[in-house]
């Protein structure tokens, strides 16, 4: 009795530590699902643009009235530039980084000119560049975005409220540059 | 029984509780450690840096693409105001005040997240430019079946769930993660087999 009271204590507590190491595998080490279906996606799709409406779409709980531009960035090429034109209903944009994080976002409402226009480059670049703006007393339309990962995923959502938009959306969403390079600074 | 068996069936023991306890909560995370406001289950959780390890892990098995909580807040109901399962045999009136967002959407899942779409030419998908409101308040019937106003035509025979996103809202409450007040889903009636 004696000892399976004691196989029953040491099952307890190994399950306990399989399981914690599990959640602490995934939560740490593994790719999430959404970046590797995004990777697949970018190999096929160019501009990799995603309709909501779409049901047999791989990433799950699109919202069918909005259609999506992904781009991937990676900053050891230079700067990542976002930059849209066109008059929209809505936008909106998030950068993504490789493990899930969501680093920044802006809503058309935060923009100027309701224009998307972003730089986006390493955070160990700030300080340099603050002096550099300082110094210049000059600084370019676009917004500069620090982030700490330097690869990811740029993710703009554009609202399409009717099928009389679907044109419009589709040729905002096509025109939006995702480029990475240097840039004057 | 021997102690070297004793010890080798507690650990077979303690990798299969382990195993599945952990994909057990990982596949209900939503449900356990999800945000409730009555029906609705708040799921913008994702992204976010600063995340307990059981939300990283849901959302590294998860296939959404992630928005902030400055961009939208995401809820899903799978149960009306009495916690009842929601039929597609009966009608279901989603009522509430005007959100203070630029602008939200409604519509109806699969519980795995499959969009349902009417086959009619009826909407299955409802946004707020789309509604007819009455005051500071707005209603919608959610139905299988013809509805005055606002009708969000559902086309299933089985369980689903109304998901409702709230885009660009004003005032984020970091406490709660909720800024603004969720609609009630009331039962109403519904037709025989």
């Amino acid at each position: 009795m004696l000892k399976l009271v004691y196989g029953g204590f040491l099952a307890l507590c190994g399950a306990v530590l399989v399981h914690i190491a599990i959640i602490f595998l995934i939560s740490r080490f593994d790719v999430p699902q959404t970046t590797k279906q995004l990777e697949l996606l970018s190999q096929s799709l160019d501009p990799m643009i995603i309709n909501g409406e779409a049901t047999n779409s791989v990433v799950s709980g699109l919202d069918p009235f909005f259609r999506y531009r992904v781009c991937v960035y990676n900053l050891k090429d230079g700067a990542f530039q976002l930059i849209s034109e066109g008059d929209v209903p809505y936008f909106s944009a998030t950068l993504m980084a490789e493990n899930g994080d969501v680093l920044f976002s802006i809503t058309d409402r935060q923009t100027i000119n309701r224009t998307l226009n972003i730089e986006v480059r390493p955070a160990f670049e700030q300080q340099r560049l603050s002096q550099a703006i300082s110094d210049s007393s000059s600084v370019s339309g676009a917004v500069p975005v620090f982030v700490s990962a330097s690869n990811g995923y740029a993710i703009v959502r554009a609202f399409v409220p009717d099928k009389s938009w679907d044109e419009i959306i589709e040729k905002f969403l096509t025109d939006i540059v995702c480029q990475s390079g240097e840039t004057e600074n | 029984m021997s102690r070297a068996t004793i010890i080798v069936l507690a650990l077979i023991a303690a990798f299969a509780l382990g195993t599945s306890s952990a994909a057990y909560v990982l596949a209900n995370w939503l449900n356990l450690g999800g945000q409730r406001a009555g029906p609705w289950l708040r799921l913008t959780m994702l992204g976010a840096a600063n995340t307990d390890p059981y939300s990283r892990a849901f959302e590294h098995t998860s296939l959404q693409l992630p928005m902030s909580n400055a961009e939208g807040q995401i809820y899903a109901a799978e149960f009306d105001d009495d916690q009842k399962p929601l039929d597609p045999k009966c009608s279901y009136r989603v009522e509430g005040d005007i959100p203070a967002a630029r602008l939200f959407t409604l519509r109806a899942e699969t519980p795995d997240g499959q969009l349902i779409i009417a086959k009619t030419h009826f909407q299955s998908a409802l946004h707020s430019d789309q509604l007819m409101f009455t005051g500071t308040t707005f209603v919608v019937n959610v139905a299988a079946f013809s509805q005055p106003g606002n009708w969000l035509a559902i086309e299933t025979d089985g369980p689903y769930k109304l998901v409702l996103t709230y885009y660009d809202v004003a005032v984020i409450n970091d406490d709660t993660g909720s800024s603004t007040s969720l609609p009630r889903i009331k039962k109403g009636s519904c037709i025989s087999a």
